[in-house]
């Protein structure tokens, strides 16, 4: 098996509208690959897909060799597949650790009989996912933060890490991120990039929307290049950095940003 | 134009700032900086009305309006773009923007500007008829100032502009900060891209765990080696 997501002729419309269409490309297990493109060019509609918030209008999902598009979301997310938002969607109401422990929902046994009848099983299951909770709030940086706090009450930067420790929770086998860094500081893209870094060594392979260049060219393998739902190129952020067509959409001057 | 002088705000028992004193002289650019959970949103809600300071003083043109309700800040000239957009998901795009212009009474010279703002973001006019919730998020940021502008506000509240946004649109979003800025809008911006923020803003605070830690010149703090080790990866 050589690629762990498989995209074949992906198209999506809305009404009249065409969001994606002939979508193809695969990721490799155990790379990062980032998909960039202009705003508006169908990068999250792609997610959406993947992650059957809705279904494809044509071509199929492929995940570890099997079809996966038609699937509900929570089946997808049980094969491994799981996500952040890039409009920040946590429970807000909710602790910082009740988030987390949510995203395990799809990977513990306790059902409704056990849960209600407190039982020894389902009281250990508990405990486990609690210390588990404790190490993903570790691994994105969230130890220092009270864990009884709302979700809603944590600044911005911190929802969107919490919002990586909730994916992580379910073991996914392929995590998409929607704009990770969207809201920091330099510095603190430097601790996201680790934290990605640290996430692929554990052999989660990664699927990354993000504007951030300097972010997407040190932490990607390879990079898928969107523009009107179509993907315009596709290669090695070096490659990609010098396509004169990505260049014209999406970076225009080679600096990036326009930081002269 | 705007004194802001020693607010604490709280949430529940936590104090998100203390003892802030900023000042917006009118025509200025004056940018807000600093980490994540540093008090930045906070500020810009307290200024805006959304939240209320346990203590100190908002000054707008002269006249306190800390703690008076958002929609009469607003009248008196104080729009906000809050971060994470907010637009109105069930709305048409233009509908959005009519509701930037709810509270004034210049019909003709809002239309004007409903013309000039989507001028200014060619992808709105294209989608104007469109909901705001199925626009793509950079284009629902755009949406976002856009419905801002149509308020006419004399202060002008930037809560993080190139949020989501692609490389040359942030270009673009920061050619459009100085347009508004030279058509007499002044502007508070908090912003995470600290170089363009220190270019374009001519003065700057840094807030750390809701104090303000250091302020000066945007291009004297852009040579301060503590601007450059947090902020500027150098």
């Amino acid at each position: 098996m050589s690629s762990l997501l498989s995209l074949r002729n992906i198209g999506k419309t809305f009404g009249g509208l065409s969001a994606l269409s002939g979508i193809s490309f695969d990721v490799p297990p155990g790379e990062i690959v980032g998909v960039i493109g202009p705003n508006g060019a169908g990068k999250t509609t792609l997610f959406n897909v993947v992650t059957a918030v809705f279904p494809p209008s044509t071509g199929e999902v492929v995940f570890d060799g099997e079809r996966v598009s038609g699937l509900p979301t929570h089946a997808i997310a049980k094969r491994g597949v799981t996500r952040t938002f890039q409009n920040i969607r946590l429970f807000t109401t909710m602790t910082v650790e009740e988030n987390v422990m949510v995203g395990r929902h799809c990977r513990t046994g306790a059902g409704i009989w056990r849960g209600v009848l407190r039982t020894r099983g389902e009281r250990r299951e508990e405990r486990g996912i609690r210390v588990k909770t404790r190490e993903l709030l570790d691994l994105v940086g969230l130890s220092g933060v009270d864990r009884n706090r709302t979700a809603g009450s944590l600044p911005y930067g911190h929802q969107r890490r919490l919002e990586i420790a909730r994916a992580l929770a379910a073991e996914p086998r392929l995590v998409l991120l929607d704009e990770p860094v969207a809201g920091m500081n330099d510095a603190e893209t430097q601790d996201v990039f680790g934290l990605i870094k640290r996430v692929q060594s554990l052999g989660v392979t990664i699927l990354l929307i993000e504007h951030d260049m300097s972010l997407v060219m040190k932490a990607c393998d390879r990079l898928v290049v969107f523009n009107f739902g179509r993907k315009i190129a596709e290669g090695t952020p070096d490659a990609i950095r010098d396509d004169p067509q990505v260049i014209e959409a999406y970076l225009g001057a080679p600096e990036g940003a326009g930081d002269a | 134009m705007l004194e802001v002088r020693g607010i604490e705000t709280y949430y529940g028992n936590i104090p998100a700032l203390r003892k802030v004193s900023i000042d917006v002289p009118a025509g200025s650019v004056v940018a807000i900086l600093g980490a994540n959970g540093a008090g930045k949103t906070t500020l810009m809600k307290t200024v805006a009305g959304v939240l209320r300071p346990r203590s100190g003083t908002v000054f707008f043109l002269g006249e306190e309006i800390a703690g008076l309700p958002s929609h009469k800040i607003v009248r008196r000239g104080i729009a906000l773009v809050p971060e994470g957009r907010a637009i109105l998901s069930r709305m048409t795009v233009r509908e959005n923007l009519e509701m930037g212009a709810f509270t004034r009474r210049d019909a003709r010279k809002a239309d004007r500007d409903m013309d000039r703002v989507m001028e200014r973001f060619p992808v709105l006019k294209e989608r104007a008829g469109q909901l705001g919730g199925s626009l793509s998020g950079g284009e629902q940021q755009m949406l976002a100032i856009a419905r801002a502008l149509m308020s006419a506000p004399k202060l002008l509240l930037l809560d993080e502009p190139t949020l989501g946004l692609a490389p040359l649109v942030v270009t673009d979003i920061f050619v459009i900060i100085r347009e508004i800025n030279a058509a007499g809008t002044t502007i508070l911006l908090v912003e995470q891209n600290v170089r363009q923020a220190l270019k374009v803003s001519g003065y700057a605070y840094v807030l750390e765990t809701g104090k303000i830690a250091l302020s000066g010149p945007s291009n004297e703090l852009s040579r301060e080696p503590r601007i450059k080790a947090s902020y500027l990866g150098q």
